[in-house]
């Protein structure tokens, strides 16, 4: 629904209430008025929340998605799938401005605070995708579509919660342990697809490094064959 | 193969996979050995 709709609608409410202020017949009959009054607003409210299609700049679609809350850099919404957060810079620009035009009247911070806001969170988010427990992997990449067959005869982790997601036509798998849940192994693969080339580019492999460096943390170039390693046997000698 | 500076490391698996772990997940698997030992220790038969 519009925003003027909704401003519209609004104003019908105020003019009914002012209607049952000027009514002098009664207590009553004013309980009534601003009951009808009440319902109707109440359903409007209800209908702001109606469902919609959600399709970001990549192609992913959120069918039938209620909006439950907007934050500072995306919407959280809900779907039969489940909940989603999806962030601005992944939504077309009518989009955006839509939902940022509603939180601009929500909130009262400057642009440049709440800029500056998303730079925190963006700069928070890519520190925990190695760490990060399910729910907020959910937010990052959608709902996972896991595959029981492929965690059962090739776990990454014996015993730890698996689940797969799929981003941008990567495959990521992580592997989550208790108590807190968090991930503490993951998988990046390439979707293989016809003009897909599967090997993993240095750039590829720069993206994923950047999306795991917390601020201050630094990655240095170890030896092959690694103690650390977790590779067994032969496996090693094809480590880079 | 990478390691980060809080000992998290990152490594090609093969051309196609980059596998990503952090200390803890060496430490559940040692775990879970220890369990499964001790477990199957307490299990073995009188003979």
């Amino acid at each position: 629904m519009e925003f003027a709709t909704v401003a519209r609608l609004t104003a019908l409410f105020i003019s009914l209430c002012r209607c049952v202020a000027g009514n002098k017949s009664g207590r009553i009959r004013r309980v009534k008025h601003w009951q009808i009054a009440l319902a109707i607003f109440a359903s409007l409210s209800a209908s702001f929340a109606l469902a919609d299609d959600f399709k970001t700049v990549s192609g992913k679609e959120y069918k039938d998605a209620t909006v439950s809350r907007i934050e500072a850099d995306g919407i959280v919404i809900r779907t039969k799938g489940g909940i989603s957060k999806v962030y601005f810079t992944e939504l077309p620009g009518d989009v955006q401005e839509r939902f940022h035009h509603h939180h601009s009247a929500q909130d009262a911070h400057s642009t440049a605070h709440r800029e500056a806001t998303v730079a925190k969170q963006h700069a928070t988010s890519a520190e925990q995708r190695l760490g990060g427990t399910a729910d907020q992997f959910a937010a990052w990449y959608g709902e996972p579509n896991d595959s029981p067959i492929l965690d059962k005869n090739f776990p990454l982790l014996d015993g730890a919660i698996h689940h797969t997601y799929t981003y941008e036509g990567w495959r990521i798998r992580a592997a989550f342990v208790p108590p807190d849940g968090r991930a503490v192994r993951m998988e990046y693969s390439k979707n293989i697809t016809a003009g897909v080339n599967a090997l993993i580019q240095d750039y590829e492999l720069q993206a994923i490094v950047t999306a795991n460096t917390p601020p201050g943390a630094t990655w240095k170039e170890t030896m092959y064959n690694n103690s650390a390693s977790p590779n067994k046997g032969l496996s090693k000698i094809a480590e880079a | 193969m990478w390691q980060r500076s809080d000992g998290a490391i990152l490594w090609l698996a093969s051309k196609l996979t980059v596998r990503l772990e952090l200390p803890a997940a060496h430490e559940y698997e040692m775990k879970l050995k220890a369990e499964k030992e001790q477990k199957a220790r307490e299990s073995v038969p009188q003979f």
